[in-house]
């Protein structure tokens, strides 16, 4: 190997440099600024005296580093310590060398000092510049507090006091945070997302300044800025860059996970660790599909007999304290809890009281044998659209879902997979897709009353038989949006598109995250086969297509689905990441190069960022690949 | 059908007309048997019938009850639950020897399978029948692991109604008494309607495995895994009666492995000095599986498949070679050089401490698989040493070195165990049956299939007179079915292989008449997308229908077997395990009606 001699970088860390986004940053000029200042504390020189060259490294209880990782070729080399005059951590290497490391990738300008000082979480202090009500001041403090916990978490792994002293004292840190613009902290389809970050030296101190419009976009500010931050285990300590600029906003506003607690149950605690990986890739729906034919695990005050008669048992249901608890830490999140009740269809014995409450039949087909011949899955059960009592029960719902999840301006109806042949053997006067658009227009009736007389300015629909042309011409484009989970390339998924509603995509074809575990009722591969990797996930780009008309697609965004038949909570964080952050970094930043190097780097950095934060997310490859970055490219 | 009908009112003797107070009763639903299945309906307030819990049902519901892996001789369950005080279980130990402090293991876990049999957010009355276990080993002395050793066991519930339940476990061995203590712990059941544990009465149980060797493969190379990782995995392992923990532990990308005469080995190749495992780490595990009944197997694979660790010593060739297609499967790429005398030497004591670690097992795993030609043809040192030998630099030449290289190191090998042990290799080129007696002499060697199972190697081998252990991939490789980690697309050996699949995997069906030349088999889990955070969701519940599938051998296909195989799942979770659901909760509560 050829090292730089120390005295080359001296001189070439005379100058300032930064990087813009997309292109590298040069390894000589990381060399350069790590060796400049007195702050550089990655970097030392060769001491003849080789005892005073034995810091201690608190992460190896007395054993010392074997591997420094140096920056050659904008690539992290691997050396032999003792082949080197510098010792340097890969997580180090990996923040100051060429790649940006941030997950999403910003949109706009940024620039990233190469050098870095030590820190230490409680020497971050928070002063709220400008905001324009005291809940979006209130909601900046409490969303500072979760990021400077997630430092002392990393900090955590720090055993002992044997921090090394040779890298200077920790920098305080001032973060500035000013919104202009919306009081209201909620996520909303309207919200602002941007934000810009600068982070400067300023004496012995660092600076942080943190614009936005709103609380989300300060958040996301926060976010980044907790990206920057790291720890270096051979130093003992964290470390953050010394000086960056970020200006950055989404491609998409809506940009989601689903996870369905349905079929199988999962307590409030694997929701919340959800959520807050959903927050370190800046996705901002939850997207709670919280009741099917399976089981209805949510109690709710207004009814109650639902979760009675439907939840799996009583370790198995979330009452609305749960519902609160979890819509306040997405909040903080910057996180919309969109919580779905699936109806007609998807509907079970939860709905099956009816008869002895004197409510008549409020469901049909539940449980109806053979399954095969009235859904898509057992068990059975739809609703009962010409039983009045039914609405009655749809609008305390809506009104409860509303309530608790202050999430007024999306609402989302279910809508899939209605049998017509359900319907068709207990009404057989009218025909049910009849019967279905009447039920939709009820529905969304109720919703309006629920929602203090005015409908959301999007409801939300799965694609369906009645999205499909000639029904679909019967909806209003400007109440209704889709939800598209068919395919791809199946011609409704893009007329539905071309017609002008506003959609949400989660192609089954890309974003199914449940698909390829072979079937659960018998022995086939299963119905949506193979399993999608995050290198699918991530180049899946369907409103780039070559047609003229795509460029026209109101494409609110993405969401990746998790449905759950073959899936418990001990599963659920390895299925789920790091393929989500895949996705997240496509509705962010939609960039047009597909799974590149420079994407398995910084997402291999992601899932340890997200592992961290005590998310169980998979592996991408062997630890070796980490460790050779690019030999496995 | 008369004989669930009595069941059904005896069990309403004992638990219905029993000590539970109105309060208790109040569960919206019941279940109850039908048509050999379990059926949920509403617990009306006048019902009359006798009110049971899911498992309760379950347990009389099947021939097998709750039991995996199912009995093979005999088994009678009897048609009574008796209400069991679980803090007053009594384990007698009759006879003495030398396994005794064995049996106290077993039976300590025993008694924490029984407290994790109560479900999450439950607790049990302390309150029901006392219980005492008679252990009875007539071989108590023995307490090493061979592939002949007597796994069988008798267990016998006692009928009468008294206020103590007396169940007695006889077996040949400590082995077989231990995999009666775990049958014993799944013949109690939780009532989740009035919070007590159940034991059946009237048992008669008689048990052996068809396979001796039943494994699991673990890499802990390709990414690694904590000491405590590796223990929660014997735990399940015992909970199913596998009996194998094959320990590859070493591979190109890393060597974990600390050896005291060569250091440098885990220094320079450990990912870091932390995700190591010291001699000491590896005695740990190889009591806790004794324990358990599971042999820890070391696995040191060469010549191919080393790397990372060996830069220092000159022993290699095509270390990282590049562009790594052209000389390996995967990336890093790197082979030991067999013609350096050195070599056998690091190998020597390589072997001498794995013999030191692993100090229960009875055979040792050479590896042995995917040699390229082109890495050692790469090779001038080679090259001339191949035609020093008068060989060609052709592939019947290349094999005349590896066998060069496999005659060493088995010599070294039985040098480092002091014994002849029963070797084991991956097949390969080198095991091809047309010529694999030239190399490899069959009462030596065992032979570990991991081609598919339709492979014509198969009987090839088996007619050659050769053992063999099932790993075959298209079955038995649990790291399948996940994106391809290099290049594009799913990884090589897709799709996923579901649990039915993995359940009617039978080796009897590929050996024909050679079946008793089938060891048995492993599930693989080969780690470049795996580690401790997905480590139990690859393994289980998929293991366990692959453990009886080897236990049993049996004639019947998963249908049969879904819902205890479900149970299973249930019961592996309350230990920890974070196992895989493999249907909506629905279908477990919903017994038949998940039909394909």
């Amino acid at each position: 190997m050829k090292m730089m001699s120390w005295g080359d970088a001296l001189w070439l860390g005379l100058t300032a440099r930064f990087a813009r986004v997309g292109r590298l940053r040069r390894a000589v000029l990381m060399l350069a600024a790590a060796a400049c200042t007195a702050a550089a504390v990655l970097y030392w020189k060769q001491q003849t005296d080789d005892s005073a060259n034995r810091p201690l490294h608190s992460m190896y209880s007395g054993i010392e580093p074997q591997w420094s990782w140096l920056c050659q070729h904008d690539r992290c080399e691997r050396y032999q310590a003792s082949d080197t005059t510098t010792l340097q951590s890969l997580q180090t290497c990996n923040m100051l060398c060429a790649s940006t490391q941030l997950w999403p990738q910003p949109t706009g300008p940024v620039s990233l000092a190469s050098a870095a000082v030590p820190v230490r979480s409680d020497r971050f202090s928070l002063k709220v510049i400008a905001s324009p009500s005291r809940d979006v001041t209130k909601h900046i403090n409490e969303a500072f507090i979760v990021m400077q916990n997630h430092m002392r978490t990393l900090e955590h792994g720090v055993v002992g006091e044997n921090r090394r002293s040779d890298i200077g004292p920790p920098r305080d840190v001032l973060v500035k945070v000013s919104v202009n613009g919306s009081g209201d902290p909620r996520m909303r389809l309207d919200t602002n997302e941007s934000y810009k970050l600068a982070l400067r030296p300023s004496g012995n101190s660092l600076v942080v300044d943190i614009t936005a419009h709103s609380f989300c976009g300060a958040r996301h500010g926060l976010e980044t800025l907790l990206q920057v931050t790291w720890l270096d285990p051979y130093a003992g300590s964290l470390l953050i860059l010394e000086a960056a600029t970020v200006v950055d906003a989404p491609r998409f506003p809506y940009r989601g996970l689903l996870l369905d607690t349905a079929r199988n149950f999962f307590p409030v605690s694997e929701l919340l660790r959800t959520i807050d990986a959903m927050a370190a890739n800046k996705l901002n729906t939850f997207h709670w599909h919280v009741s099917d034919s399976q089981s209805f695990p949510w109690k709710l005050d207004s009814a109650p007999q639902l979760a009675q008669h439907g939840a799996y048992g009583p370790g198995a249901v979330y009452t609305s304290d749960d519902v609160r608890t979890i819509v306040k830490y997405a909040r903080i999140r910057g996180i919309r809890v969109l919580m779905e009740i699936d109806t007609p269809a998807h509907v079970g014995r939860a709905f099956g009281w009816g008869p002895e409450a004197g409510l008549g039949h409020l469901a049909h087909c539940i449980e109806a044998e053979p399954w095969s011949s009235y859904c898509g899955e057992p068990p059975c059960g739809q609703l009962n659209p010409r039983n009045p009592h039914i609405y009655d029960l749809l609008e305390h719902v809506y009104r409860e879902i509303i309530q608790l999840t202050e999430v007024d301006d999306i609402f989302h109806l279910g809508g899939d997979e209605v049998s017509e042949q359900c319907w068709a053997k207990h009404f057989n006067d009218t025909d049910p897709m009849d019967l279905w658009m009447e039920f939709t227009r009820q529905a969304m009736h109720v919703l309006e009353r629920a929602n203090g007389g005015k409908a959301p300015e999007l409801t939300l629909l799965w694609s369906s038989r009645l999205t499909r042309s000639p029904y679909l011409e019967r909806l209003d484009p400007k109440r209704f949006g889709v939800q598209v989970w068919g395919a791809s390339q199946w011609p409704e998924s893009r007329a539905v598109l071309d017609a002008g509603f506003r959609s949400v995509i989660s192609h089954v074809d890309a974003w199914y995250l449940d698909c390829g575990f072979g079937s659960w009722r018998d022995s086939s591969d299963g119905h949506c086969g193979p399993y999608r990797s995050w290198q699918q996930v991530y180049e899946h780009r369907p409103w780039a297509t070559e047609t003229p008309e795509s460029a026209a697609w109101p494409v609110e965004g993405g969401a990746a689905c998790q449905w759950t038949e073959q899936l418990g909570p001990g599963g659920l964080d390895a299925r789920v990441w790091p393929r989500t952050a895949a996705l997240a970094e496509r509705l962010w930043a939609d960039r047009a190069e597909g799974a590149t190097a420079d994407v398995y780097l910084r997402l291999d950095t992601q899932r340890a960022r997200l592992v961290a934060r005590g998310v169980r997310a998979a592996p991408l490859w062997p630890r070796w690949c980490s460790h050779n970055p690019h030999a496995c490219l | 059908m008369w004989l669930q009908a009595i069941c059904i009112y005896t069990v309403f003797i004992i638990i219905g007309c029993g000590i539970p107070t109105a309060a208790e009763e109040h569960s919206l639903w019941r279940w109850t048997c039908e048509n050999n299945r379990c059926t949920k309906i509403r617990n009306e307030p006048e019902n009359k019938e006798p009110v049971l819990s899911l498992e309760a049902c379950k347990m009389f519901c099947d021939d097998y009850g709750l039991l995996w892996p199912k009995p093979t001789i005999e088994t009678n369950l009897g048609n009574f639950l008796s209400k069991i005080n679980m803090n007053t279980i009594d384990i007698q130990i009759t006879k003495q020897g030398k396994s005794d402090d064995l049996l106290t293991a077993a039976a300590d876990r025993f008694k924490t399978l029984v407290s994790s049999s109560v479900p999450k957010g439950f607790s049990a009355k302390a309150a029901g029948k006392s219980v005492t276990v008679y252990l009875v080993n007539d071989n108590p002395y023995i307490r090493e692991f061979s592939l002949d050793m007597d796994e069988s066991y008798e267990l016998y519930i006692s009928s009468t109604s008294s206020d103590k339940v007396n169940a007695t476990i006889r077996g040949n061995s400590f082995f077989g008494v231990r995999h009666g203590l775990e049958t014993l712990s799944q013949l109690i059941v939780y009532d989740d309607i009035r919070n007590n544990l159940l034991i059946v009465r009237d048992v008669t149980i008689k048990d052996r495995p068809v396979y001796p060797y039943r494994g699991i493969l673990l890499d802990t190379a390709r990414n690694f895994y904590s000491i405590e990782s590796i223990k929660r995995t014997i735990d399940a392992m015992a909970a199913v009666k596998l009996n194998t923990f094959h320990w590859h532990i070493t591979d190109s990308q890393s060597f974990p492995l600390v050896l005291q005469k060569r250091p440098n080995l885990s220094k320079l190749g450990a990912y870091s000095p932390t995700k190591v495992y010291t001699k000491q780490d590896i005695r740990e595990v190889v009591a806790y599986g004794l324990e358990r009944g599971v042999r820890v197997l070391p696995e040191f694979d060469a010549p191919a498949h080393v790397g990372e660790g060996w830069q220092d010593t000159g022993l290699t060739v095509c270390f990282k070679a590049e562009p790594w297609t052209k000389f390996c499967v995967e990336p890093p790429c790197g082979q030991l050089n067999p013609t350096k005398e050195e070599l056998y030497d690091y190998l020597e004591d390589i072997y001498v401490e794995m013999a030191e670690a692993f100090e229960s097992t009875d055979m040792f795993h050479m590896g042995g698989d995917e040699v390229s030609e082109r890495c050692w043809n790469s090779s001038e040192e080679i090259q001339n040493f191949m035609i020093q030998n008068r060989w060609n630099l052709d592939k019947s030449s290349f094999l005349k070195l590896w066998n060069y290289f496999q005659k060493n190191a088995q010599d070294r090998a039985y040098k480092a165990f002091g014994k002849r042990l029963p070797l084991i290799l991956w097949t390969s080129t080198l095991t091809d049956y047309t010529h694999v007696e030239k190399f490899l002499d069959k009462d030596e060697y065992i032979i570990q299939v991991w081609t598919t199972g339709a492979d014509p190697q198969i009987q090839g081998l088996l007619q050659k007179g050769y053992r063999l252990i099932m790993s075959n991939y298209d079955a038995l490789y649990f790291d399948c079915g996940f994106g391809a980690w290099v290049g594009s697309g799913n990884n090589w050996c897709s799709p996923y292989i579901g649990w039915q699949k993995v359940y009617g995997n039978s080796p009897a069906v590929m050996a024909l008449s050679y079946r008793d030349q089938i060891l048995g088999g492993e599930v693989a889990l080969w780690s470049e997308q795996s580690d401790p955070a997905t480590l139990d969701g690859r393994l289980w519940p998929r293991a366990a229908a692959f453990a009886e599938r080897m236990w049993a051998e049996p004639s019947t296909a998963w249908q049969d077997a879904e819902h205890r195989m479900l149970h299973v799942r249930e019961r592996l979770v309350r230990m920890g395990i974070q196992a895989e659901s493999l249907e909506p909760e629905w279908c477990y509560q919903n017994q038949g009606l998940c039909y394909g």
